[in-house]
């Protein structure tokens, strides 16, 4: 694996103690390393930055970052490191989150989701047509800012200094459907325990795309459940397999009534999900058009999809619509 | 159509199915030669340029690097049709396309080698992209390839008229129009190119590469390298799919053996995905205006087309598909006057080439589309009129085509029937529709490539004292089950079951030349090889049977005149050549069947037995026989381009679903008739049907290679968009078993005319369900939205 990937070492730690030691130890070292969950991404990405050297960390063997529990609290906790198969194929996760099973199957295809993690899929690298190439590739243009370079071939007036300076596009499937439903993260790092909700994690720039610290690690996903609490997805892609999402619409809501609380989330069509809320007026109808009209505000799909931004933009409330159909089934 | 064959008509699995859903199947990149040397190509990162300089010193320097190889290490050109030899192995002065070939390093590892590849320096001085076919018939004082002389791009037109065409149009109550536009696509196949050389003292080269045409490989090495061709031997290991992309010769195969005679030893070269993408051969990209001239009784009146098809950088089989984009209109319709203009233009991306249908499929989407349009303004229904303006059998087209068998008739009202296309078309709710196309296709080339006396197929047999039989042919298997094929043919003639039949094929020491897989030839042509090579096998045995019961051997039949002959093209069986003919008869009185033989009185013999008098005195039987077209066509300039001894014609009728919210074409069902003849293995034709729809809705729906500038930007499995299965639709394929007088018990081709008509079919399916007519391909969600909000507004 080492010349393939151009990486100097791969260690495999037993605990999660050991990850963070082997954290701090390149941190000491000034080394770069990468967290190895299940690689889908991982490996790819580093097929096209072969110079990207640095110590590759699996998990694969941190029994204690794997599996869904119920704890006390009616909140079901996820381990970072439960492949997707896994969680979408749980018994917990089909009986209170139904919905998000459903969305996990739609994730690239059945021998990804094996061995794609649910931590990952939360943290997967942002995507864009002339960042996911080759170095062949890419030598063609100039190397873009998310490859190092200085330029950006989306938005060609962006300048360094700018508060969003990459516009690579958020992708992943599980991000909007954990949303919606409100989940919170636990990261351990050498300095402790943090919680932080999912909606505060993300960042706007397609380089910094997280609020994940350097020595931290991704543990856990708590998600509240409770029999009012549900959540649909429908995601746009050229194939019904195997393809990102050109558009990912999750809606959710908690309670019932007048005091129903509304949640819509999207991924694949901004640098970071976008995610709105509010409080159930005038029934389902008005109040998720109403939710529409805010996300698409946000919205800012770009010409680095097989579908074209003006016709990902307008699938949006396409979507949530056909979302809404499914959740009140 | 009742038959008494005992092998040949029975659903029968792949020879190699085992092997390979095992992972028993050696694929080239399997193969373990002794030490070899690890190559790795340098590909060019500009488009277009001038190379100045090629600085391989610090490459060189490394150790375990064993040779670098740049443009000047060769001198000689090539490319598949002798009269278009253009590509270079490593290019030489000038580079012609993002990803070309620039210079080569051989190590003892890959890493070394990859290593070496970062280290060779090479000096471009940027040349003005020609991108586009448009920028490529603008005046140039710097063409793509000066060797032409040309003061623009062009690299080839064609024209051609039959008939009064103007007068047609003149005279048609009802003419229909369109201008289309069909994006690149490429192949997709699973198994990336691959080759190893594998050299000896001598140097004789035996070459493994993953080749659908392993003589035109051969051919091209030894003119390339200047090696003696009895020093080169190519065997094509099982492959992983070809559909066009392994036809030509190709400059990794060059350089892999250009080192291992540098070196001495053996060499080893295995491409990306993304280079694969680089090296294209794809189908070519299309722009088109078509209008037909149409007639509610008489049908199809004048066809006329203008064609311009993005050549790339080089030439490929580009003028065989600039012609086929024409003549391939010739049919299945009777078409009393044409006329058509196709010009192919040099530009400096990934060269295009063959494709499955190669040069048949944009056209047939634009005249079939054309056709429902003048149908339906006509008032008439599409299906029967198509039905009823057939080509008849045994009929000449306009273009001196020789129309033998044609079942479509048939095969498209029982397609109708089964579909219910009466209870549908024109009926269904908004955003369901049904839409029905047709097509034919060549069964082989008539004419070859090279122009030499070689039978266009040969095929070799021996009989050994174990009794089996060994079929030594150089056609290859692809995977459309070629070998099961000349296998059924073999074993039908003696009464033999597949056990006692190895085939041992696509290695050019061993077996005779064969033209190779591709134009829909290998059953037609390779299958009558076989089927004569049989039947002398047959009178060997029958003659030993003879003198065993101790009486005479019957004479040898004469086949004389066959009844469905057609007059043109005509060519008595010689036996003094040693032709039995097309599809020869065996009627020899004998019946072999189940390891027995039996005489003409009844009495039984043992096959063991009779191989055992057989060989007395010889100790092997051995047999060939041969495949020659008859002389076809007229005698105007490219009459050759399209002649075949058979056609294969398909109809199929697609049933879809439109979302009219997010304009996604949903195809739920085909119904699919295609006349091969008689099906030789049904198992095999359904294959082929399945996938050529797969296929064909790729590019329908979604595939296209999108460059940014003269760079591909989506050199993947993941960002070229080939259908999943879930975007596979139902399909019901129609019986159709009617045999050709000529093909080898009367088979026709099934690997590519499958393809076309899909296209088309979901096109006019498309318009029943929602009323928009797309001339575009891929027909995406985007095109169908954007035409259906023009309706809209257009309503208003």
């Amino acid at each position: 694996m080492n010349h393939l990937l151009g990486s100097t070492e791969f260690v495999q730690p037993k605990s999660l103690d050991d990850v963070i030691k082997v954290m701090a130890q390149c941190h000491t070292r000034q080394q770069q390393y990468f967290l190895f969950a299940g690689g889908t991404d991982l490996v790819p990405y580093l097929k096209n930055y072969p110079e990207q050297a640095g110590t590759l960390v699996s998990l694969s063997q941190v029994q204690e970052l794997r599996g869904v529990c119920l704890d006390s609290q009616q909140c079901l906790k996820i381990g970072s490191q439960t492949r997707l198969a896994e969680l979408a194929g749980s018994e917990l996760i089909r009986q209170h989150l139904p919905g998000l099973a459903e969305a996990i199957a739609q994730i690239a295809s059945g021998q990804i989701r094996n061995q794609a993690t649910v931590g990952g899929n939360l943290l997967v690298n942002n995507r864009c047509s002339y960042f996911n190439q080759s170095p062949l590739n890419r030598a063609y243009h100039d190397e873009c800012y998310k490859a190092g370079g200085e330029v950006c071939h989306v938005i060609v007036n962006a300048k360094r200094g700018d508060p969003v300076l990459c516009r690579a596009r958020f992708v992943s499937d599980v991000a909007p459907n954990l949303l919606a439903l409100g989940a919170r993260l636990s990261l351990l790092s050498a300095k402790g325990l943090r919680h932080l909700s999912l909606k505060d994690f993300y960042l706007p720039d397609g380089i910094h795309r997280n609020q994940l610290a350097d020595g931290e690690i991704l543990c856990a996903i708590e998600v509240p459940i409770s029999p009012k609490r549900k959540v649909a997805y429908e995601k746009l892609r050229i194939r019904k397999a195997i393809d990102f999402a050109s558009l990912g619409v999750a809606v959710a809501w908690v309670g019932e009534g007048q005091a129903r609380q509304w949640h819509l989330a999207l991924t694949g069509v901004h640098t970071h999900p976008i995610s709105v809320n509010d409080v159930e007026f005038d029934g389902a109808l008005v109040t998720l058009e109403k939710l529409i009209k805010t996300a698409e505000h946000v919205a800012q799909p770009l010409k680095q999809d097989f579908l074209s931004p003006s016709y990902r933009r307008r699938m949006i409330s396409v979507l949530a619509k056909r979302a809404l159909a499914r959740l009140a089934d | 159509m009742k038959n008494n064959y005992a092998v040949v008509g029975k659903p029968t699995p792949a020879l190699s199915a085992r092997d390979k859903v095992t992972g028993r199947a050696q694929y080239t990149d399997d193969l373990r030669l002794k030490n070899p040397l690890y190559v790795r190509i340098l590909r060019s990162r500009l488009a277009s340029a001038k190379i100045l300089s090629v600085d391989a010193s610090q490459a060189r320097a490394i150790e375990g690097v064993k040779a670098v190889l740049v443009g000047a290490d060769f001198t000689r050109t090539f490319g598949v049709l002798p009269i278009s030899k253009d590509e270079p192995a490593l290019a030489r002065e000038r580079v012609r396309y993002f990803g070309e070939p620039v210079a080569a390093v051989a190590a003892e590892t890959a890493e070394i080698a990859a290593l070496a590849l970062s280290q060779i320096a090479v000096t471009y001085q940027e040349t003005p992209e020609c991108l586009s076919m448009s920028d490529g018939l603008r005046k140039t004082d710097q063409p793509i390839h000066p060797e032409l002389k040309r003061e623009n791009n062009l690299h080839k037109m064609v024209k051609q008229e039959f008939g009064d065409v103007e007068g047609a149009f003149k005279g048609a109550p009802i003419v229909v129009e369109g201008e289309f536009a069909f994006a690149p696509i490429t192949h997709g196949f699973t198994e990336p190119h691959a080759v190893q050389v594998e050299i000896d003292a001598e140097q004789n080269l035996t070459v493994y590469s993953a080749t659908q045409v392993p003589h035109y490989v051969h051919l091209a090495m030894a003119e390339v390298l200047e090696h003696p061709q009895e020093k080169i031997r190519v065997i094509k290991p099982h492959i992983g799919g070809g559909f066009g992309g392994k036809s030509d010769p190709f400059p990794h195969e060059m350089i892999a053996a250009k080192i291992a005679l540098l070196t001495g030893r053996n060499t080893r070269l295995l491409l990306s995905r993304e280079e694969v993408f680089f090296s294209n051969h794809g189908r070519h990209p299309t722009t088109m205006n078509m209008r037909l001239a149409f007639h509610p009784e008489e049908g199809l009146k004048g066809l006329d087309t203008k064609v311009k098809i993005d050549g790339g950088a080089y030439a490929s089989f580009g003028v065989v598909t600039t012609y086929y984009n024409g003549v391939l209109l010739q049919g299945p319709y009777h078409l009393p006057t044409s006329s058509f203009q196709c010009e192919r233009i040099y530009t400096n991306k990934p060269m295009s080439g063959a494709m499955r249908g190669h040069g048949g499929v944009n056209p047939r989407f634009a005249s079939e589309v054309l056709l429902d349009m003048a149908c339906l303004e006509a008032g008439l229904d599409p299906c029967e009129t198509r039905i009823k303006h057939l080509l008849k059998e045994n009929r000449l087209t306009a273009n001196q085509f020789r129309i033998t068998s044609n079942n479509l008739s048939e095969g498209l009202r029982l397609a109708k029937e089964r579909s219910g296309w009466r209870d549908k078309f024109g009926k269904l709710p908004l955003g369901k529709g049904i839409g029905v196309a047709c097509g034919f296709f060549i069964s082989g080339s008539g004419l070859p490539i090279h122009w030499n006396n070689l039978p266009q197929s040969t095929v070799r047999l021996t009989l050994d004292f174990d009794g089996l039989v060994t079929v030594f042919s150089g056609a290859s298997d692809l995977g459309q089950g070629s070998d099961t094929i000349l296998a059924q043919v073999v074993g039908e003639v003696l009464g033999l079951p597949l056990t006692m039949i190895r085939v041992i094929s696509a290695d050019t020491r061993l077996c005779p030349v064969d033209l190779g897989s591709y134009s829909s030839r290998v059953t037609f042509m390779a299958g009558n090889a076989a089927r004569n090579a049989a039947i002398r096998m047959r009178r060997l045995m029958v003659e030993a049977a003879a003198s065993l019961l101790e009486i005479l051997p019957p004479e040898k039949v004469e086949p004389g005149e066959c009844e469905d002959y057609f007059r043109q093209g005509e060519r008595a069986p010689n036996f003094a050549s040693g032709f039995l003919g097309a599809n020869p008869t065996y009627a020899d009185g004998f019946n072999f069947v189940g390891k027995e033989v039996i005489a003409p009185d009844g009495r039984k013999l043992k096959f063991m037995d009779v191989l055992a008098r057989a060989l007395m005195g010889v100790g092997i039987l051995q047999t060939a026989g041969s495949y020659v077209a008859p002389k076809m066509g007229g005698d105007f300039k490219g009459a050759g381009a399209g002649l075949s001894p058979a056609y294969s014609f398909t109809g199929f009728i697609s049933e879809v679903t439109v979302d009219i919210e997010s304009g996604f074409i949903k195809v739920d069902k085909v119904t699919a008739a295609h006349d091969c003849g008689f099906q030789l293995n049904p198992l095999a034709v359904e294959g082929q049907i399945e996938g050529s729809i797969h296929m064909g809705l790729g590019q329908a729906l979604m595939e296209g290679v999108v460059y940014e500038g003269g760079a591909v930007q989506n050199a993947s499995f993941l960002e070229y968009k080939i259908p999943s299965p879930f975007e596979q639709p139902e399909i019901d394929i129609v019986p159709m078993n009617r045999p050709d007088s000529e093909g080898p018990f009367g088979a026709k081709e099934v690997g590519e005319g499958a393809l076309a008509p899909i296209l088309p079919s979901v096109a006019n399916a498309v318009y029943d369900a929602v009323g928009i007519r797309l001339k575009s391909l891929p027909m995406t969600p985007v095109k169908v939205l954007a035409e259906l909000d023009k309706l809209k507004g257009a309503k208003k």
